[in-house]
């Protein structure tokens, strides 16, 4: 070795031609490295150059503004589905201090969302300041009217306009055509056209990212790479045939040569519309002598899985054919070896370094994420309740993967928070909404022995979270001074999940939805005839009629008549009380008409139904299916919701500032930004901003 | 060392054997194809590949990072300074693969220097010879034994300040040739190849240890303690056409070998 090295060393001191080079590898470091180097160093240069230009220009764009702001920096965190009665209960058991001193030398106040309590609703009012009838989201789903069947409601994704056909081939020229369906104008777009710089994180229904001056990325709605809001596939030697189901492919893993052949399903193939043949990214498993773990090689990587552990994220490419392939990324988990070998993979998400569609805005930012911290999720739902509640994963892999993706969360997080100097930084986090979820039955011995995924420690998963959340607002506190006005918001409360009502089921029972004679039982409205139904429930919460015009086979006349049939609905569903425990299954139901105001209140649920609590829509309900009874028991995981009367889950307010006041809304919070920031409110936004002042003022 | 020299040599003479009908160009694209697989998958083997990746990332991130927030200077400067880091560490990871590499691929082109850098003496055109004394050692006392098939076409000139003297020679046919030279009772031979196509010439023998015997490859080093430092032959130059350009054989090899490098990269996962 020595020897070796006063050799190379020689070689130093003796420099002939044929020894300037060393290899490809020396070759593009040099090359490479000297590159970016440069183009590093001239971004820097021209960063600096033309920053007085750049600014004074913002300057005079907002030199008006900057004369009223009251505020330099906004951070927001927002928690999706923090509870205030949670929240007040666990700052009395002294488990939430920092929130306890928001409360105490700030503000803390309950938050009233929207109608319907539903997140991509309400956080669409949070950024637009608006009503649904102005912002155009009421659910996560819409009804395609034509064909009576849920879409999303958020986005509209088709394939390109145009496209080559080359023999059996159709190259797409140009990319997917995403059209967003929400409407209104985010607050960050005025105050970035003011010169405050923004950071959103994650924040709902930002799917297709618009342009904007600052940086975005995406959160709930963003698909996945079949282009659903989450699909898993589970891989087992227990079946010899593929089973599809909403959310979910079992793919049989069969054994070849001491290895398991299976494949990750992906999108369909683009460039063969007409075969609709589905892309499929092929890997074995090899398992080793110990049973504790193995191997997966998939497209050349091997990747090593342990029982019982999630894989890092793997990239998964889809080739289509023509050299051209979907890149996507998933997680692995082993889940058993024996009896039967069984392995859950989670969604496909889009790849955030080479995206099929636009996660961020500009594009490089979700790239410049992945660069810096690593691969993450990017799929809007991108904790897989499915999963759990139908029994694939358990109660401790869930939230394994629950916090697997808060932790990336966090990193991106305060990598924004660093960058944002001054302006607005928000981050939404998920977590707290899918946890409670799923976790909710743990609050009722009775209801968690029914239900599946046991986890011993399961009374206190929420309580956890909660404290969880708390540190990481305690570790914000740190990094942001007196003068940076902190919020702590959620979208919605929550409350238990026990019995679900079937509206469909009710709507039949009482009339006004007709089933064909002899048809059979089916999902999304398969037996119903039109031509004898008023109305029919779709989503979470709506209730729609089936209106002449507007509906393919709608018998409803709109006007005097359509008005009359929701004055009619609301008045027989409100109070609809549950004969078993006799509590009242629906306290409120909501006439579109007299909810919601705006140019696309047409598009709303005509009634909105607001269950009590205890009470959601059904399972089978949601499905568009007609059962026998209208109210069932809730057996699945999924028991805790907020789907309900939006009085009784109000969202959290909390601030490290004093909010005077009462009746703070969260569609308040959009133009109290603007007005902070010495915007004056548009005469659209229907918030109204509240008197904030830093605590230490008073 | 020495046997293994002579095994390398002889294996390249093998190769070259095998591709004596191909034009050099051909054969330079065939090696630096070859290099290049070799180079990559040994790199892979040698290096934290994840390592690289990450660092490259990290790169990669900092530079995107300057493009992103261009308003805020002390996130530039900071990002400025994250990225020399990571350009740091990224040379770091990478420097023992290429350290691992530089010995074969040293040797390797040694080898294709001896049949690339110049062609064989051209049959009935005259070239030099030219060698050159230790201090002490009379000029006029150095004698060329030529075998037969070379003949000398002008008087030796002797160039004192130099201590160097050199001969016109000619080579009437095609072979290999063993120059002699007598100097202070003492024999020293140079071997010059004629004619031939591809085949491998040294251009220069000379005085030194392990080191110059690699570069002289067949021909040993001259004995340290004899009156001769060198002979030389002067070669012509071998140059490869690259469209309308004559290129030294580096030029081509290089380019094949990184292009070749850049596009199997990825087949070969190798992260560079």
């Amino acid at each position: 070795m020595q020897v070796g090295i006063v050799f190379l060393m020689l070689q130093f001191l003796y420099p002939r031609q044929v020894q300037a080079y060393v290899g490809p590898g020396a070759g593009f470091a040099v090359v490479s490295s000297f590159l970016t180097f440069l183009l590093a160093s001239i971004s820097s240069l021209f960063a600096i150059v033309t920053w007085p230009a750049r600014q004074f220009f913002r300057y005079l764009r907002r030199r008006r503004a900057i004369r009223r702001a009251k505020v330099k920096r906004v951070v927001i965190l927002g928690f999706d589905g923090m509870d205030p009665e949670l929240a007040e209960r666990y700052m009395q058991k002294r488990k939430l201090p920092n929130l306890a001193k928001l409360r105490d030398q700030g503000t803390f106040r309950n938050l009233a969302t929207t109608i319907p309590p539903i997140s991509p609703v309400a956080w669409s009012s949070f950024l637009t300041g608006v009503n649904p009838g102005k912002h155009n989201i009421y659910d996560f789903v819409m009804p395609d009217r034509q064909r009576y069947l849920p879409e999303l409601s958020s986005a509209r994704i088709r394939g390109p306009k145009r496209q080559l056909k080359i023999g059996r081939y159709s190259i797409p020229l140009g990319g997917a055509r995403i059209r967003p369906l929400r409407k209104g104008i985010p607050f960050w777009h005025y105050l970035g056209k003011a010169g405050v710089f923004c950071s959103v994180i994650r924040v709902p229904i930002t799917f297709p990212p618009e342009k904007f001056p600052g940086v975005l990325l995406s959160g709930m709605c963003v698909p996945d790479i079949q282009g659903t809001q989450g699909t898993f596939s589970f891989h087992t030697t227990a079946v010899a045939k593929r089973e599809s189901a909403t959310n979910r492919v079992v793919v049989p893993l069969e054994k070849k040569n001491g290895f398991f052949d299976s494949y990750v399903p992906g999108p369909q193939n683009t460039l063969k519309p007409d075969t609709k043949e589905e892309l499929r990214a092929a890997f074995r498993v090899k398992i080793e002598a110990t049973k504790q773990g193995g191997q997966i090689q998939l497209d050349g990587q091997r990747i090593a899985i342990r029982l019982g552990e999630y894989s890092d994220w793997v990239e998964v490419e889809f080739k289509a054919g023509l050299g051209i392939s979907v890149k996507g990324i998933c997680r692995f988990l082993l889940k058993s070896v024996e009896p039967e070998l069984e392995l859950y993979a989670t969604p496909v998400n889009i790849h955030p370094m080479r995206p099929a569609l636009p996660i961020s805005h500009p594009l490089t930012y979700s790239m410049y994420l992945a660069k810096l911290n690593g691969l993450y999720a990017t799929l809007g739902l991108a904790e897989d309740t499915w999963a759990l509640n139908d029994g694939y994963l358990d109660d401790d892999a869930f939230l394994e993967q629950c916090y697997s993706n808060h932790r990336e969360r966090e990193q991106m997080f305060f990598d924004a928070l660093s960058k944002t100097g001054q302006g607005v930084c928000a981050c939404v986090f998920d977590i707290t909404d899918r946890v409670q979820h799923m976790f909710w039955r743990y609050f009722s011995e009775k209801y968690a022995a029914a239900t599946p995924g046991g986890n011993h420690n399961g009374p206190l998963v929420i309580e956890e979270l909660y404290a969880r959340m708390d540190r990481l607002i305690g570790q914000t506190m740190e990094k942001i001074s007196e003068d940076t006005l902190l919020l702590i918001v959620s979208d919605h409360g929550f409350k238990s999940f026990e019995r679900g009502v079937n509206l469909n089921t009710w709507l039949h029972q009482n009339g006004y939805l007709s089933l064909k004679a002899d048809a059979p039982e089916g999902d999304w409205y398969e037996n119903v005839d039109w031509d004898r139904t008023r109305a029919y429930g779709l989503g979470m919460n709506g209730i729609y009629l089936n209106q002449k015009g507007r509906e393919s086979k709608g018998i409803v006349e709109d006007g005097e008549e359509a008005a009359e049939l929701r004055r009619e609905l609301c008045e027989t569903l409100q109070g609809l009380t549950d004969p078993e425990t006799s509590r009242i299954a629906i306290t409120k139901a909501f006439d579109s008409h007299e909810t919601f105001f705006g140019p696309y209140r047409e598009n709303a649920p005509d009634v909105v139904i607001g269950f009590g609590e205890g009470y959601r829509v059904s399972w089978s309900s949601a499905q568009g299916r007609v059962t026998d009874t209208i109210i069932e028991v809730n057996k699945k995981a999924w028991s805790g919701d907020h789907c309900i009367d939006p009085a009784l889950v109000p969202g959290v307010l909390f601030s490290n500032w004093k909010i005077s006041g009462e009746g703070h809304s969260i569609t308040d919070i959009a133009p109290t930004l603007l007005e902070l920031f010495g915007l004056a409110v548009p005469p659209h936004m229907d918030g109204k901003p509240w008197a904030a002042t830093p605590a230490t003022g008073d | 060392m020495n046997f293994l020299l002579r095994l390398i040599e002889h294996a390249f003479d093998f190769a070259f054997y095998l591709m004596h009908a191909f034009p050099p160009i051909l054969v330079l694209a065939i090696f630096a194809l070859f290099t290049a697989v070799a180079a990559l998958l040994v790199f892979r083997r040698v290096s934290d590949q994840k390592a690289i990746r990450r660092a490259k990332d990290k790169i990669g991130a900092h530079v995107l990072e300057i493009r992103l927030f261009p308003d805020q200077l002390s996130v530039v400067a900071r990002a400025y300074f994250a990225f020399l880091r990571s350009l740091a560490d990224y040379l770091r990871h990478i420097l023992r693969p290429v350290l691992i590499l530089f010995v074969p691929l040293f040797f390797l082109f040694l080898q294709l220097d001896a049949y690339f850098a110049h062609t064989p003496l051209n049959a009935g055109q005259d070239f030099l010879v030219q060698t050159k004394l230790a201090a002490g050692e009379p000029l006029e006392k150095v004698a060329l034994k030529l075998p037969e098939g070379i003949a000398m076409t002008a008087p030796p000139v002797h160039i004192l300040p130099e201590r160097e003297v050199i001969w016109r020679l000619r080579a009437d046919r095609g072979g290999t040739f063993l120059l002699r030279l007598a100097a202070n009772e003492g024999e020293y031979t140079k071997r010059i190849v004629v004619g031939g196509g591809m085949r491998r010439v040294n251009w220069d023998r000379e005085r030194g240890g392990i080191l110059v015997a690699l570069i002289s490859q067949d021909e040993p080093p001259l004995p340290a303690a004899g009156p001769i430092l060198s002979i030389q032959v002067q070669y012509p130059d071998r140059e490869i056409t690259l469209w309308r350009w004559q290129v030294d054989w580096l030029v081509p090899f290089l380019g094949i070998m990184l292009i070749s490098a850049l596009l199997l990269k990825g087949f070969l996962r190798t992260e560079l």
